[in-house]
């Protein structure tokens, strides 16, 4: 019993105040469908609007879980996750505030210091200011505790030197949380701290790396002699890697795991009108099922969260699980439209579900690599 | 689940623990019903749990059944709890007798409903056949539910007089195709449309808490199995290779369940969510079946160790009351014509609207 009890999570169903979200955003969604403003996407992923950050915004759907006094709007877990979903499922543009509102807010509201909260969170709130993550280097992918970026002690601050690689959104952020190695502990995991680094700082160098899809998203980012001042430090000097390690749980579990593709199943299902044979009616059936699987283990967890777990491993299965099963996803939707559509999709879809392909082996890779999450649930089940 | 519900399960593992051991499930599988293990069942009052107390019931929910029958997937019970516990309800909605010695319960189409509906209680001889019906030649009667033109028909056939033939399953539990013969059928009526549905999909559920019970035990099994057996001078789970595997089984599981467990909770708004259960289940059934025999290797394939019989059952299981394939089309089809946004809607079924 004892692997099967590792695993036991409740069932948690969405409470009324949460699912009161929903109509509100679907309205939402449907103003701007009507309006012309959110075509039907010919791209998967998040796409960035700061636009649509500032609407998202006005209407309390960003520091949803916040207290007021930081301009948040001190909701629970569950009724941001209600609107997350609908959000992902409609493809609205979220990219531009996603990880600050999903990251590093958080992060600064449980590490940083008054002063820190006062001055980011009502920003981020208002969809006007971005981060992205400087975890990455050259040598330490998976291996994170390798990094050598390093944060020298000088008069007033820190003075930072090396190399991040691989920042998604670099080139598109305003701030950086960055994790660097502030003193030479033998420790592997001592001697990091976390530092918000202003990317408008002398010394920052950001430079695109274009990849395989073909677009800019992720960059190289250097720091040369980069001063960060002393009310720039997350939490506390050396604390850098268990910080680091509680903010990669909520990092894991959300439905943007598996929603990133979701426009393809949308599109297929219009594509195809009633015209369908039983073979893709079933294939159908089955990827709707594993979608809602994945939904429901996702709603445990962030009822976990809300309850004030730490549910490590059932977050790291939602995040293994639900790459992989969008990386097949994509070529069983392609194997469908092959079999059932012959003469080929339509323009639209043809663009679709190119670009979903291409991007499918990231799928696996970011926000943690599969293998590391299999590592984590192996470890839950008490064979590691 | 109610408290009730809990108890009872709590019992069934107490009950199976002492009873429903191996030499009982393989003499079983030879064909001899397990008639000590089934007075203990009847002793705990399972076989009519969801009568009314009147009738020696407690009124049982589909939750509460679903909580007993995942503790007898565990242990591979062979006997047709599922099947008596619906056919009593069945046949306590239609006023028929019910009966706590072992029930065989079956579908039929709005044909036989028809038919059924039309009998007065003479025998149908060979105009009514089934193609597979557990436990059919084992017990007293075979409970037939069907929609008819006008309300769902409950029909009680005496099995002693129907003809046999038996069929091979996986699970060698006892599968049989049978046409009635002599048998007369009893009959009674359930005056609500939705009644049969409302069966197929709570048996489609019981189903598959026995599939989650029974898959459960593979990954328990295989994780102790897989510490306590060593190659290359150490245990295999320090092998990187077989933790990922483990963490599939492990993740297959969890995603099946919390499914599971959604359909369990929502069965009374019949959201659709039975069926994405059991369609996701099938897919859990194929990972945990493969995984468990891979990490157990040649000692998982041989017939006295007890893996072999979770995973037969699991693949009998999957295809029944409603084949794996049957659930997927069911829930594509509840997507298919759906404009864009509506496919989300109607998948997730939330509307929208006020609480």
């Amino acid at each position: 019993m004892i692997a099967t009890q590792s695993l036991k999570l409740p069932h948690a169903r969405l409470p009324a105040a949460a699912e009161a979200e929903r109509a509100k955003v679907r309205a939402f969604i449907k103003a701007e469908r009507s309006a012309g403003r959110l075509p039907a996407p010919v791209e998967i992923g998040m796409r960035s609007s700061p636009e649509t950050s500032r609407k998202l915004a006005a209407n309390g759907w960003i520091g949803m879980t916040w207290p007021k006094a930081y301009g948040g709007h001190e909701k629970s877990a569950l009724a941001r996750y209600v609107v997350t979903e609908e959000l992902l499922a409609a493809a609205v543009p979220v990219g531009s505030h996603w990880v600050a509102d999903r990251q590093s807010g958080p992060v600064i509201l449980r590490y940083g210091t008054e002063e820190q909260k006062r001055k980011y969170l009502p920003t981020i709130a208002a969809g006007e200011c971005y981060f992205c993550i400087g975890m990455s280097e050259p040598n330490s992918g998976s291996d994170l505790a390798s990094l050598r970026t390093r944060g020298d002690k000088v008069s007033g601050g820190w003075r930072l030197n090396g190399q991040k690689i691989w920042t998604s959104r670099a080139h598109l952020a305003h701030n950086m949380i960055t994790l660097v190695r502030t003193s030479k502990e033998e420790d592997r995991h001592g001697g990091f701290s976390q530092l918000i680094v202003d990317l408008s700082s002398p010394g920052i160098t950001v430079r695109p790396i274009i990849n395989m899809v073909g677009q800019h998203d992720f960059n190289e980012v250097f720091l040369d002699d980069v001063f960060v001042p002393d009310a720039c430090l997350i939490g506390d000097i050396g604390a850098g890697w268990s910080q680091v390690s509680a903010e990669l749980a909520f990092e894991r579990s959300g439905p943007e795991r598996w929603l990133s593709a979701f426009s393809l199943l949308n599109t297929l299902i219009t594509e195809l009108g009633d015209n369908a044979s039983n073979a893709a009616r079933g294939e159908i059936g089955r990827l709707a099922s594993h979608v809602l699987a994945l939904r429901q283990l996702s709603i445990s967890v962030a009822a976990a969260l809300e309850r004030g777990e730490m549910p490590n491993v059932q977050a790291a299965i939602v995040k293994d699980m639900g790459t992989r099963f969008e990386q097949g996803m994509v070529r069983s939707i392609r194997d469908i439209m092959i079999a059932e559509r012959p003469l080929g999709a339509s323009d639209g879809f043809e663009a679709l579900l190119t670009h979903a392909e291409l991007w499918a082996p990231a799928f696996t890779i970011r926000g943690g690599t599969a293998e590391i999450m299999r590592g984590i649930i192996a470890r839950g089940l008490g064979v590691r | 689940m109610s408290e009730e519900g809990q108890f009872f399960a709590d019992m069934m593992d107490r009950l199976c623990q002492e009873h429903c051991l191996q030499a009982v499930i393989e003499s079983a599988e030879e064909g001899v019903f397990p008639e000590q293990l089934w007075g203990e069942f009847q002793g705990l009052g399972i076989p009519l749990m969801m009568t009314p107390e009147e009738q020696g019931g407690v009124d049982a929910s589909v939750p509460d059944i679903c909580a007993v029958l995942r503790v007898a997937g565990r242990y591979a019970v062979p006997a047709p709890i599922l099947e008596t516990v619906l056919a009593n309800a069945a046949l306590s909605r239609a006023a028929i007798k019910i009966s706590d010695g072992p029930l065989a319960l079956v579908f039929g189409d709005k044909t036989i409903g028809e038919m059924l509906r039309q009998s007065k209680g003479e025998s149908l001889g060979d105009r009514i056949s089934f193609r597979k019906v557990a436990w059919a030649k084992e017990v007293q009667s075979i409970v037939i539910v069907a929609s008819s033109s006008s309300g769902v028909v409950v029909g009680a056939m005496d099995s002693k007089t129907c003809n046999f033939e038996s069929v091979p399953a996986m699970s060698r539990e006892p599968r049989y195709k049978i046409s009635c013969g002599r048998a007369s059928v009893k009959t009674g009526f359930v005056d609500d449309d939705g009644f049969s549905d409302e069966m197929f999909r709570a048996a489609a559920l019981c189903r598959s808490a026995q599939m989650i019970g029974a898959i459960e035990w593979t990954l328990d099994t295989t994780v102790s199995y897989g510490m306590e057996r060593s190659q290359f001078g150490r245990p295999i789970t320090k092998f990187q290779v077989v933790q990922h595997q483990l963490a599939e089984l492990a993740s297959s599981l969890a995603a099946a369940s919390a499914l599971f467990n959604a359909a369990v909770d929502q069965f009374e708004n019949d959201s659709g969510l039975v069926a994405a259960a059991r369609a996701r289940l099938g897919d859990s059934v194929d990972t945990a079946v493969s995984i468990s025999h891979q990490l157990h290797a040649a000692t998982g394939f041989s017939r006295e160790y007890g893996l072999n019989f979770r995973t037969r059952r699991l693949m009998q299981w999957r295809d029944e009351f409603g084949s794996t394939e049957y659930w997927r089309r069911r829930v594509g089809e509840s997507l298919l014509g759906a404009r864009y946004e509506e496919v989300w809607e109607r998948m997730i079924g939330a509307d929208g609207g006020e609480e």
